[in-house]
């Protein structure tokens, strides 16, 4: 009866609704792009990313899976903000990910489908300063807001060509609203308060391919290839214009070193910088590809039973597409840890991960935060 | 319970440890961090904007017969007043020669008489004024003007004087009549029970008071008899009879009010002014107002000291030209509601330039809704001051009325 409890206190437990990253490099562009990562692989700091069914980033993937699945992903962040304005704790949480995987064995095809964070741009970022009104020095303060991003809603089959080879292949729907609002308030209570907000929201498409091959008993490849098509962008329901979205390219490699240690890497390359010109047009400073590399290593106690309080240890690298000054390019680098534990029979599962990040674009803007994150899934 | 039951429960409790920290910090939200602009802000910072309007030529006027003297809070009495003096008037309503006591008119005899006025502003830096009451004919109604009642303001027509204290800013005061003085309030017969009074100020210094009218409250003239009346019970045998006005009005001696294509407030009859703004179509729909000024250039304030009227800035529900129906504070008028009274106060003798915060009636002139953009002047309060102000208008004087508007231009938010 106690584990039937579990899942309404799962529910109560975490928060209401999908809220904010904030980050300060999440202000520019599309903001920061989700890494589709379900708690296991980011606890090995993605390394696993393109091998796990779980996670979103290989429809090839899938094939590893034994049975219907469904997983769900939140984290929580602290996070310290530091810019020439200041410095500023912050912390919030989120859901970056819910996924439905599992076989149909009578055509041996594994399907999946998931909502994961294509890019988070919630942010609220406050500044003073003084202006000269009707001939006079007025102090002001703003406060410019953003609720939203983009949500990248996908199903994806594979199949199994042989022992050896597995691919897979998706269609992702992009959509996304962000509620932005512009406060300004001034010293002089003269002036009455001014505050303006916009919907914007975005819709787009794409497609993904993926390849796993396990090359030997304790050697696994994964590649993988994605395309996203031109976003279309709407202002208060008026069309304003379109955002050319990125190619996705990543291979990775999985080496079980010792029944008991596995490790595991990738490296993925964006090309944001189709969306650059765009951003450009509309006023934006523009966008940059990216590089992403991940290593991870899991130690097992008990190689019959590797979801009994696994170790989990990962690092990654990665560029901000989207630098906040003409020619800089931020960049983000974490360690993680993480466990995980299977019950009832291996029907329920939750993994746990914590991370330390560190953002930096230039001398002056940086970031450092701790994330963590739990992930619970349910094999009915 | 086994072990493995032991292990699981164990488990669980991590597990729900975890959620509740998780849950912990799940519901504390901290958001904001510190923008360094323009390079951490998103380009969503407003523009503000300040611009000044002036009035559409010949698009304002002054325009008179708003509000009756007398029909005010106040009558005005003063003595040496520069601009002109003024004299108030009151009719008291009929005090019968009998009384109806126990299913029968029965005739009285006064024994006293009280008149009571009362002060409802003056300078009270200004010593020595002192009220004068003349009797008046039962008859006087608001034909009168102020040379024939100024001819009546002699010393034979005196019927007492009251002192106002130096200290008194604001209150009632009173004289009493008994004995041989009542033969100075007495009311003919042919005058059906009517007591008509004048009311002038004498002061060793130029100055004014104001005095309530009949709508004054418990400041409005009263006339007080004290009777005895025929009747064997005792107990009813005293009794008073109080009279309030059934008219009451002043009259000034000040001529050239309002000046001709100035713009003017007060008076009495009181004197309206309708100014009139072409606010720009983009400033109509596109631009949020924060904060909009009206400004006015005194040609003169005419006043008694320490006791000035207050301009008053009100919305206009429809241009009609003089008979405009005006907005209310509190109340919605055009596309927004006038939260705020936009009123300054008026100095007498003051030539600086007038400021009036219009915010909330700018704003409704804004949108679909928006209601004429115009704005009318009045003095409260209206009729019952002597304060007059004469501004600037887009045909005479030095500068004609304007209107600055600070505003924000839309923000243009950084489109992803």
């Amino acid at each position: 009866m106690w584990r039937l409890g579990l899942l309404p206190a799962l529910a109560l437990a975490l928060p209401s609704g999908l809220l904010a990253q904030s980050s300060q490099f999440s202000v520019r562009g599309l903001g920061l792009p989700g890494r589709g990562l379900a708690v296991r692989s980011g606890s090995l700091g993605g390394g696993f990313g393109l091998f796990d069914a779980e996670s979103s980033l290989n429809p090839a993937s899938l094939t590893s899976i034994r049975t219907l699945t469904s997983s769900f992903t939140a984290t929580q962040e602290w996070r310290t903000s530091t810019n020439p304005a200041g410095e500023a704790s912050l912390r919030d949480s989120r859901f970056p990910l819910v996924r439905v995987v599992g076989p149909i064995p009578s055509i041996g095809v594994w399907l999946g489908g998931s909502v994961t964070m294509y890019t988070n741009r919630d942010f609220r970022i406050a500044s003073v300063d003084t202006i000269a009104l009707r001939g006079q020095p007025v102090g002001v303060a703003d406060t410019t807001s953003s609720i939203g991003g983009m949500s990248d809603v996908s199903i994806a089959g594979a199949i199994t060509l042989d022992d050896v080879w597995s691919v897979g292949l998706g269609l992702h729907v992009l959509t996304g609203v962000s509620r932005v609002e512009a406060r300004r308030t001034f010293a002089d209570s003269s002036f009455l308060p001014f505050r303006q907000s916009a919907e914007l929201s975005t819709t787009g498409w794409g497609v993904s391919a993926g390849l796993v091959g396990r090359l030997s008993s304790t050697f696994m490849v994964a590649l993988t290839a994605r395309s996203d098509a031109k976003a279309d962008v709407d202002r208060d329901s008026t069309a304003t214009g379109e955002i050319d979205l990125p190619h996705r390219f990543g291979a990775g490699m999985l080496w079980q070193v010792h029944p008991k240690l596995t490790v595991a890497g990738h490296a993925q390359y964006h090309t944001w910088s189709a969306a650059n010109s765009d951003l450009l047009a509309q006023g934006g400073v523009g966008a940059k590809n990216t590089w992403e590399v991940a290593v991870g290593a899991e130690w097992v106690g008990d190689p019959d039973r590797p979801f009994r309080r696994p170790l989990r240890l990962g690092v990654h690298y990665t560029q901000l597409p989207f630098p906040l000054a003409p020619g800089q390019q931020g960049r983000e680098v974490g360690v993680s840890v993480g466990t995980g534990a299977r019950f009832a029979g291996g029907r329920g599962g939750i993994d746990l991960g914590l991370e330390r990040l560190w953002r930096r674009e230039g001398p002056n803007f940086s970031e450092s935060a701790w994330l963590l994150s739990l992930g619970v899934s349910i094999r009915p | 319970m086994t072990r493995a039951h032991q292990g699981r429960r164990r488990r669980v409790m991590a597990a729900g440890a975890l959620l509740g920290f998780l849950a912990a910090g799940g519901c504390q939200e901290q958001l904001t961090a510190p923008g360094a602009c323009p390079t951490s802000c998103p380009d969503a910072t407003p523009r503000v904007i300040d611009t000044t309007l002036t009035a559409v030529p010949s698009g304002d006027s002054t325009f008179t017969g708003y509000v009756l003297a007398g029909a005010g809070s106040a009558l005005l009495v003063s003595d040496q007043l520069p601009g002109g003096d003024a004299r108030a008037v009151v009719r008291f309503a009929p005090r019968q020669d009998s009384l109806l006591v126990q299913d029968t008119l029965r005739s009285f005899v006064v024994d006293s008489v009280v008149i009571g006025l009362g002060v409802v502003g003056r300078d009270s830096l200004a010593s020595g004024a002192v009220l004068f009451l003349y009797r008046l004919p039962a008859t006087v109604d608001s034909s009168v003007g102020f040379t024939q009642l100024d001819s009546l303001f002699v010393a034979t027509n005196v019927v007492d004087s009251i002192v106002i204290p130096d200290s008194l800013q604001s209150g009632g005061v009173s004289v009493a009549f008994s004995g041989t003085e009542l033969a100075r309030v007495d009311i003919p017969a042919g005058d059906s029970g009517v007591l008509a009074l004048g009311v002038g100020l004498t002061s060793p210094s130029p100055t004014g008071v104001r005095i309530g009218s009949q709508s004054a409250g418990s400041l409005a003239p009263t006339f007080t008899s004290f009777v005895t009346i025929d009747i064997a019970d005792t107990s009813l045998q005293v009794q008073s009879i109080g009279r309030g006005p059934t008219f009451n009005t002043f009259v000034t001696e000040t001529a050239g009010f309002p000046p001709a294509d100035l713009l003017a407030v007060g008076g009495a009859p009181s004197a309206r002014s309708l100014i009139r703004f072409a606010l720009p179509k983009r400033l109509e729909d596109s631009v949020q107002i924060v904060r909009a000024t009206l400004l006015l250039a005194p040609e003169s304030i005419a006043g008694v000291a320490n006791d000035q009227g207050v301009l008053e800035v009100r919305a206009l529900q429809a241009d009609v030209g003089a008979k405009s129906p005006l907005c209310r504070v509190g109340l919605a008028c055009g596309s927004g509601a006038i939260l705020r009274a936009s009123r300054a106060d008026l100095i007498g003798g003051s030539t600086a330039r007038l400021e009036i915060e219009v915010i909330d009636i700018v704003r409704s002139w804004q949108g679909e809704r928006g209601g004429p953009s115009g704005f009318f002047l009045l003095l409260l309060p209206e009729a019952s001051t002597f304060t007059r102000a004469v501004f600037g208008s887009t045909r005479a004087g030095g500068t004609p009325p304007r209107l600055q508007l600070t505003y924000v231009d839309p923000v243009l938010f950084e489109v992803p």
